[in-house]
This record gives C-alpha cells, sequence and structure tokens, in this order.
C-alpha cells in the first residue's frame, strides 16, 4: 500500500504521521526532542518501522517544525515546508469549512486565518513563553498536579480567578500569589487557561479577522480547559480534531503526496537502511568576519553530507 | 433635541478637557465622557488594541470603546505640535486614523461622526476651536469672545501657581513627580500616586504646576534640549528644581513603550546624578503593574526622603 | 586633526566616506555592525531606546577603538526619536568612558557649513558644494544598483553570480574618483547581468517600514537577500538618496503621501509610518504582497501597524508585519517569510 510520511521536528517533542493514499492517518508517533534530534529522528523511523508491516510502501516524506532542514536531510525528504503553512495544510484537509485555526505547541503558538481552504493571514509567537505549552507544564509541576489532569480540573472550577500579566513571569508572581490567598486549585488552573487564552489573544488574535468554523490544533489542544476558554472567548464553537497533536506532520505528509504526485517523482527517502547510518552533526563560529556565523555540519558515517548557517558563499556546500 | 459628543477620558482630556468642555456647551451640545478608567475598560483595551502601543494609549482605545455605541460625534483632535520644537509623539498625531482603523465597524454601524481638528503651529488650542466650525456645521460658534475669556482664565490661573520658592519656606519635605498627567491624573493607572504622597504628608510638585514660560528660560541653553512638547516642558521644569534647590526627592513616572520617556528619563538621570542628596525612584504603570511591589518601592522611597541625608545618594531598584 | 566617524546604515559608508575625502577631512569608518556592536552599545543605552540608537552607539565605540575622536550624526526635532539620538548618545559616551566630541548635523546648511568647516584642515565652499555634488551622483548610481539587485537576484537561478557583480561594481563605485567613472559604472548596471536562467514564476513583494530597518541588513537579518534566495523579487520606495532628501527637506512630499494613503492615515507621524501604510496602498496592485518591518516600540511604525489590519480586510493585499530587536532570531523570521510566500502563492493559484 502506497503511503505517505510527515516528520514535525521541533524543539519540544517530534511528531510522525503515516497517511495512506486517501489521506487517511494510519499510524503516529510523538517522541520527545529532548535536544537530541538526530537520535530523536532515528528512533521515530524505527518505531515506525516496527509498527508497519512489509506491504506499506513510502511512496513520499515531507518534515517541517523548527528542525525540518535537519530532519529533510537525514531521512532524504522530497519536501520541507515551514510549519506554518504545514498547520494550515492540515487543518484545511481535515475541515475544509475551516475559517480560523488556533493553534498551541510546546514551544510556540500560532493563528492561521483561512478563506476558501487557503490561508490569507497568519501570526506566530515564538518570543513570549506565556502562550505556550511550556507555561502550562511549568505551572502545572509548581502546582504539583499531572499535566494530563490539567484540563479535566480546569473544567471543575465555579469561579476561575484573574490572574493578571501576559508575560509569565508576571503570571507566575500574580499565580502565586493567588494561591497564597487561598483559591481552589480548580479555580486558579481555571484562572491559568483564561490567562494563556487572553495572552495568545493579545499577541496574535489582535488585528485578525476572526470567524468560525474555529479549529484548535497542536499539543495543548488536549487541556479541555483550554478549549473552553477559547470557546468563552470568541462566543463560538471551537473544534478540536481528532489528531489535533500530529497536525503539523499531517500537512507535511500531504504536501509531500501532492509535491511527489503532481510532479510524478520517486520519493527521495533513504529508506529504513538510514537506521544503520551514524549520523552526527558538529557546528563552529567562522571567523571571517564580525558575522561569527555559526556554521552547522552533518556528517553521514564520517562524512559531510549537508551544511548550513552562513551568510554568505563562503561555506557553501 | 442635543446632539451628543463623545470625549475619551485618557491622553490629552487630563490637560485639555476642561477648556473644551467649555466650548461644546455653549455650543450646546451634550459632553459624554467615559467613566473613569476601571478594569473592565482596561481588559476591554488589551482586547482591542495594537499588542505595540504603548499603554495609555490602549487605554484611550478602551474609553472610545467605552462610549461609542452612545454618540452623534467622537471628539479625537490630533496633536501635531505647539509650534516649533514643541512637538507631540506620533501616536497623538496618528491617533485620529488609529481610532477610524480599529473602531471601523462601530463607526459605521452607529453612524458616529469623528471631529478631528489639527492642533499645530504657535496659535493656541482656542483659536483652534474657532476652526472647528468648519469641521462640522452643527457648530453654531455664537460666543467664541466669551469663550476665549474662560481659556485666558484658566491659563492665568495655571501660571499662578509657579512656585518661585525654595523649599526651606514649604513645610514638609517636596517629592518631585514627572509623570505625563495621563497617569498622574488616572488613579486607576497610577494607583493613587499623588494620594498616596500626600497621605504621608509630603507635599509635591509636578510639571503641570508650572506654567509653559519655564521652556524659554532652558531652550536657550547651549544644548540640545527634548522636542517634544511634554518631554521639553519636563526637562526645563527638572533643571529648575534642581538649579532651584525646590525638591528633596524625585519620583520619574513611566509606562513601558513610550518612546520619548525611553530617552528623556535617561538625560533626566544624567542630569539628576548631579545632585546626589536627592534621591530617585523610577516607577513603571502598565497591565502587569503590581500594586504590592509599587507600594513597597514606595515605602522605602519616602523612609529615604525623610531620612534626608543619611541614605543620601541610594536609589531604588525600579524592579522586584 | 580630528579622525572623524559616523553610524552605520546600510551602504551609507560609501558616501560619507567619499564626501569627507574629498572634504580632506581624515574619516575612520566603524567596523561592519554585528552582534559585537551591538552588545556593546546595549550596555550603555537605555534599556527601551530603539534598537537603532543602541547600534549607533556600539559603531562609535568601535571606531574610537581603531582612533577615531570625532562623530557626524544626524540630527531633527521629532517627533520620532531619531533627532535626540545624537544628544543623549553624546552623554552616554562619556559614562562609558570615551572621549569624543559629537557634532550633529541639523537640517540648515550654514550650521552644516560651519561643522564642517571646522573638520576640515582645508575648506572652502566651492569645495564643499562641488563634493556634495560628487557624492550625490555616487549615492543616485548606488541605489540604482542595489534596486537591480534586489529585482534580478530573485528572478535568477544563479544569485551567487549576481551577488558578484553588484560587488565588483559596488567596489568601483567606492573607488570611483571622476564623474566618469560613475557614468561608466551607470551604464554597466543597465547591462549587467541579462537574465539568462530565470526562475519559474516571479514574485515581487514591497519591503517598507521604518528605514533604517530597511536600509540596514544587519538589522532585518538580510531580509532583502533572504527573499531573493526565495526567488522573490524585493522592491522598496526607500533607498538612502530618500533619506537625504528627506533629511535636508522635512516634510517635501507628505501631501502626496497623504493622497496616495487613501484616508486610511491622513497626517505625517514622524519617521516614515505614513510612507508605509501609502506605499502598502498605492503597491497593492503592483506587487504581491509587503513586508513591513519595524525596531521594537519604533513610534511611527507602531502607528502604521495599528492601521495596517484595515487595510488588509479592505484592499485584498497581503501584508506580513515583523519586528525587530536584540532576541530576533534568524529561524522565526524565516519561517515567517517562508509561510507568507506560500501564502502569496496558494492565493495566486486559486
Amino acid at each position: 500500500m502506497d503511503c505517505y510520511l510527515g516528520i514535525d521536528l521541533g524543539s519540544v517533542s517530534t511528531d510522525l504521521a503515516l497517511l495512506d493514499s486517501d489521506y487517511n492517518l494510519r499510524e503516529k508517533i510523538y517522541l520527545r526532542t529532548a535536544g537530541d534530534p538526530i537520535n530523536v529522528i532515528k528512533k521515530g523511523i524505527s518505531d515506525l518501522k516496527n509498527k508497519i508491516n512489509s506491504d506499506f510502501e513510502i511512496k513520499g516524506i515531507g518534515t517541517t517544525g523548527s528542525g525540518r532542514k535537519l530532519a529533510g536531510v537525514i531521512v532524504g525528504a522530497d519536501l520541507i515546508k515551514n510549519e506554518i503553512t504545514a498547520h494550515a495544510v492540515a487543518a484545511a484537509f481535515k475541515m475544509p469549512e475551516v475559517r480560523t485555526v488556533f493553534e498551541i505547541g510546546g514551544q510556540d503558538s500560532k493563528i492561521i486565518i483561512i478563506r476558501n481552504g487557503v490561508a490569507i493571514d497568519f501570526a506566530m509567537n515564538t518570543v513570549c513563553a506565556a502562550g505556550t505549552g511550556s507555561f502550562l507544564d511549568q505551572q502545572a509541576s509548581r502546582l504539583g498536579i499531572a499535566i494530563e489532569d490539567f484540563g479535566k480540573k480546569a473544567l471543575k472550577a465555579d469561579q476561575p480567578v484573574e490572574i493578571a500579566g501576559r508575560c509569565s513571569v508576571f503570571a507566575e508572581s500574580d499565580m502565586i500569589h493567588k494561591q497564597q490567598l487561598g483559591y481552589s486549585q480548580e479555580n486558579i488552573l481555571a484562572g491559568l487557561c483564561n490567562a494563556l487564552v487572553r495572552n495568545y489573544m493579545n499577541n496574535l488574535a489582535r488585528g485578525k479577522k476572526l470567524a468560525a468554523p474555529y479549529v484548535f490544533q497542536g499539543g495543548v489542544a488536549a487541556n479541555q480547559g483550554i478549549r473552553k476558554s477559547f470557546q468563552e472567548e470568541v462566543g463560538e464553537e471551537v473544534f478540536v480534531p481528532e489528531n489535533y497533536d500530529v497536525m503539523g506532520a499531517i500537512g507535511a505528509a500531504i504536501l509531500a503526496a501532492n509535491s511527489v504526485n503532481d510532479n510524478n517523482l520517486t520519493t527521495k527517502f533513504k529508506g529504513f537502511s538510514m537506521l544503520d547510518v551514524d549520523y552526527k552533526s558538529a557546528g563552529f563560529n567562522c571567523d571571517a568576519c564580525a558575522n561569527n556565523c555559526e556554521i552547522i555540519n552533518i556528517f553521514a558515517d564520517g562524512d559531510l553530507m549537508a551544511r548550513w548557517g552562513g551568510k554568505c558563499s563562503r561555506w557553501q556546500f | 433635541m442635543k446632539k451628543t459628543i463623545g470625549f475619551p477620558r485618557a491622553l490629552f482630556y487630563y490637560d485639555f478637557y476642561e477648556h473644551w468642555q467649555a466650548f461644546f456647551e455653549k455650543e450646546d451640545f451634550e459632553v459624554l465622557v467615559s467613566p473613569p478608567t476601571n478594569q473592565k475598560i482596561v481588559n476591554r483595551s488589551l482586547k482591542i488594541s495594537e499588542n505595540e502601543l504603548c499603554f495609555p494609549c490602549k487605554i484611550y482605545l478602551g474609553h472610545v470603546d467605552a462610549i461609542i455605541n452612545e454618540v452623534d460625534y467622537l471628539f479625537i483632535p490630533r496633536f501635531i505640535d505647539f509650534g516649533p520644537k514643541k512637538c507631540f509623539c506620533p501616536k497623538f498625531m496618528g491617533l485620529p486614523d488609529i481610532i477610524k482603523s480599529t473602531f471601523a465597524g462601530k463607526i459605521a454601524q452607529n453612524n458616529v461622526e469623528m471631529i478631528t481638528p489639527t492642533i499645530k503651529g504657535k496659535r493656541n488650542i482656542y483659536q483652534k476651536m474657532r476652526e472647528l466650525k468648519e469641521i462640522t456645521s452643527d457648530l453654531k460658534m455664537n460666543n467664541f469672545s466669551t469663550l476665549k475669556n474662560i481659556a485666558k482664565q484658566k491659563n492665568i490661573s495655571l501660571s499662578n501657581k509657579e512656585i518661585t520658592q525654595s523649599k526651606q519656606v514649604q513645610k514638609g519635605k517636596v517629592i518631585g513627580v514627572i509623570g505625563h498627567s495621563y497617569i498622574l491624573d488616572d488613579p486607576h493607572l497610577s494607583m493613587n500616586l499623588l494620594k498616596q504622597i500626600k497621605n504621608k504628608n509630603f507635599q509635591y510638585y509636578r510639571p503641570a504646576m508650572f506654567s509653559d514660560q519655564i521652556i524659554i528660560k532652558y531652550q536657550k541653553l547651549d544644548r540640545k534640549i527634548p522636542f517634544w512638547y511634554y518631554h521639553r516642558k519636563y526637562f526645563s521644569v527638572l533643571l529648575y528644581w534642581l538649579e532651584k534647590d525646590l525638591i528633596d526627592g524625585l519620583i520619574l513616572v513611566s509606562s513601558f513603550g513610550c518612546g520619548p520617556d525611553s530617552l528623556v528619563n535617561k538625560m533626566i538621570k544624567i542630569e539628576k546624578e548631579k545632585y546626589d542628596n536627592v534621591p530617585l525612584l523610577e516607577l513603571y504603570f502598565d497591565e502587569h503593574t503590581a500594586e504590592a511591589g509599587i507600594n513597597t518601592r514606595l515605602a522605602a522611597f519616602f523612609d529615604l526622603v525623610e531620612g534626608g541625608d543619611r541614605f543620601a545618594s541610594s536609589n531604588i531598584s525600579t524592579y522586584g | 586633526m580630528p579622525v572623524v566617524t559616523f553610524p552605520h546604515m546600510g551602504k551609507m559608508e560609501l558616501p560619507v566616506k567619499t564626501f569627507l575625502r574629498e572634504m580632506d577631512i581624515s574619516v575612520i569608518p566603524p567596523p561592519q555592525s554585528s552582534q559585537k556592536t551591538l552588545k556593546k552599545g546595549k550596555e550603555y543605552a537605555p534599556e527601551f531606546a530603539c534598537l537603532p540608537f543602541k547600534i549607533n552607539l556600539g559603531n562609535y565605540m568601535e571606531a574610537a577603538e581603531l582612533g577615531a575622536d570625532s562623530i557626524l550624526m544626524g540630527g531633527g526635532f521629532g517627533p520620532c526619536r531619531f533627532g535626540f539620538y545624537g544628544e543623549l548618545q553624546k552623554y552616554l559616551l562619556q559614562e562609558a568612558g570615551y572621549e569624543m566630541e559629537m557634532y550633529i548635523l541639523e537640517k540648515n546648511i550654514f550650521h552644516i557649513k560651519d561643522i564642517i568647516k571646522e573638520l576640515s584642515g582645508n575648506f572652502s565652499l566651492t569645495k564643499m558644494t562641488r563634493s556634495f555634488h560628487f557624492t550625490w551622483s555616487k549615492i543616485k548610481v548606488m541605489d540604482k544598483l542595489t534596486e537591480k539587485l534586489y529585482n534580478l537576484r530573485g528572478q535568477v537561478v544563479n544569485k551567487e553570480k549576481v551577488e558578484n557583480d553588484y560587488n565588483k561594481l559596488l567596489k568601483k563605485l567606492d573607488e570611483a574618483e571622476t564623474y566618469r567613472e560613475i557614468d561608466l559604472i551607470e551604464q554597466e548596471i543597465d547591462n549587467f547581468l541579462q537574465i539568462d536562467n530565470a526562475v519559474e514564476k516571479k514574485l515581487t513583494i514591497a519591503l517598507v517600514g521604518e528605514i533604517y530597518t530597511v536600509l540596514e541588513p544587519f538589522t532585518n537579518i538580510d531580509l532583502a537577500r533572504k527573499l531573493n534566495y526565495l526567488d522573490v523579487s524585493v522592491y522598496q520606495t526607500l533607498t538612502l538618496s530618500h533619506w537625504l532628501k528627506n533629511f535636508f527637506t522635512p516634510g517635501s512630499g507628505q501631501k502626496k503621501l497623504v493622497n496616495k494613503a487613501a484616508g486610511y492615515i491622513n497626517s505625517f507621524v514622524g519617521g516614515h509610518g505614513l510612507n508605509s501604510i501609502s506605499d502598502i496602498y498605492s503597491l497593492k496592485d503592483k506587487v504581491d504582497g509587503v513586508v513591513h518591518i519595524m525596531p521594537f516600540t519604533c513610534m511611527p511604525e507602531i502607528v502604521a501597524r495599528a492601521i495596517i489590519p484595515e487595510v488588509i480586510e479592505n484592499e485584498n493585499i497581503p501584508v506580513l508585519s515583523l519586528i525587530f530587536d536584540e532576541h530576533t532570531a534568524e529561524a522565526g523570521v524565516k519561517t515567517r517569510l517562508e509561510a507568507f510566500i506560500d501564502l502569496i502563492k496558494y492565493n495566486k493559484a486559486r
């Protein structure tokens, strides 16, 4: 059976999604990147190999996420695409009538405005942690609860507390203050959900033409409390797609499939034999000029296979 | 029926409202001022405003939002300058355009007309009122001379407040407070700063107590002084206070994202360094400001001012 | 004899050097702006000063280490903060322990003459007029050259070749000593590189916003080059000659800009905030999209930014607004640019 693989290599998590030729999801794999992108890709491919039987044939492969380029050279991608486009494509495929996409992942958050299946505007926040999953992780651990229980508990709130501040530092100090005042954990959690959504809206949605239907995806969409806050904020239902946590990878797979099929190409996928190759990356700072570019070399079994990072052509590979 | 003209309670409201109110009432308008800043307005402000605007500007948008459904006219003058080297900041210059873009839907829906006179040049704000006639035919301009008199009297009463006595004559210690009226006079924004100073039995001076004439004295200096109207005055007033030994402590009030403050406050601090017996406190007010933090720093600052020369040169950290 | 330096802004080094040399003023340009420059400037600049302020300050310090003792800096009287840069920087340099003389050029030709006279070992008014003329002709050719580069590099497959040709011509222009040489270079631009190997689909994006950020590749992380390498031609109305014209005749052309802005903005708001909106509106049918850039806390461009959503809504032109500061990461900018170009392409294909 022909299938297409999408890999979303982020700094916090790495997701793989395997689609069949009708773009149905056949397998998904979710891994922590844990600062080791090369090995996490190999782990993902190896897990996939163990999950699928031999009549699955990978006909196309796409990579996305902040590590898309690295992932692309290691697996031999047919298409390397930024995560904004990948998320937009996946959302529009799952819900063709979608007009607004909220995406909150572990390391960043995005808003994408879609009309007639095509993105017309977007914004992405990479600077401020207050609008991302890591903020929720931090606060959950501070409150001593599992991140999985965060949403469920928040839904039980009867009177969410007001937590001030768009910045995680300010929000955290205000949360501690509220905790000391004796508010219930549920109400504090719901307050954090509201604060995150408010921050998200202030940072990303200002000036954007929000319109239903709304889709909420990314790892944080697991949190029912956040979904509820979004619904209250926009006054409409907010849909969470079934595979909300691997939408970037799904989008990359769809884009790769389109690219391969439209142009009648055979995939550049290196096959599972890549698992036996020893990949290494090594960086150095070029001192030829004041830019001091950080040049990254990628080696496969000791041979240089890719290089990037230079502002000029000096280190072009 | 009287037509209603909306006047948002923010930014230049605090410096110029009384004159305009007298004017519009003479013209038989109902003037609707938005309510004093409250948390609801703040939350609304943050939601509708461009994220990079300074906090007071966002608040202005919140005040517009609070009244836009109830008015026939919105009064949003465009402040360019009060003559050469007395300009306003870009956000004052573009305010009518920002409002028009932000509220395009509501303006069309409620059929609100915007009155946006341009304040530019040496002609004073009262002369400007005469020109308003051309902007909306509803203005009749019956009593212009009476109005001019009101304005004149107000101006005089302002300059009468000029303080020339040295601080020894004053009872108690005097704290100089430099900051925009739209922060200092908005108790919600400034967390009652001025009242807190009074409650501690301190006197305070602020630039609004001094006439604009003070600028003339310092613009002759052989240096470039700030060219924004407000900051030109603040800087001149500061030099005056320091020179005449009028203050026992200095509070610099600012909001995050205020462009001119970011440079001029540094210049003010450089000048103040020459007088190390004057303790300094810098306070930032915006949506993140926690009242507890402000109060702690204020209390410590008051101790410094009280303590006189004993703790003289130490300053209090702005953060934390 | 004073040794003069100046802050960088894009390729301004070339004409400034030309002019000062012609006037027999010894000049040491600061090293190319880098992270090191910014780090130095940041240490003494107020935290919320704009990014150009901090880089300028670093430029002076790095030039001082090479032996410069005097600074030529532009002035002005607002409302943009730029007009106050020089005055405050003077005090900050003192604070940092640098002994440098600051000369702030105000928009007054007599005042400028006095400063140049003080600095020059060999001054005459005729010489100044002549030098200025000569420099101006270089600036015009330089702007033309850069315009060509930004347009061409987005359309060809072999981008390095265009870059090499550009660099060669720029070097020639820098060394040119006669009008004749400048003319020859100008002729060369016209036939410099024919498009022999064009990319499949040509896109054009206009780059608008705060002028220092637009002109200075260090600040905008080489945005024009990045777009060109994504096979996009770049068009910009802001050039060095434009900046200089504006500096000497402030307010000129404002009425025209207001007219072109079609009611979205009705006044000059300092800097190039009016230009940004006016350009977006008037270029909407001529380009495929607009990238609007500004340094963090830039007042005039914040006004523009508050108006842009309304322009996008009504005029159906894609606009990407980016803010640059010392924390801006290259990867994030790249991701946004790529997504923006996808957006334009998909919308075009529809």
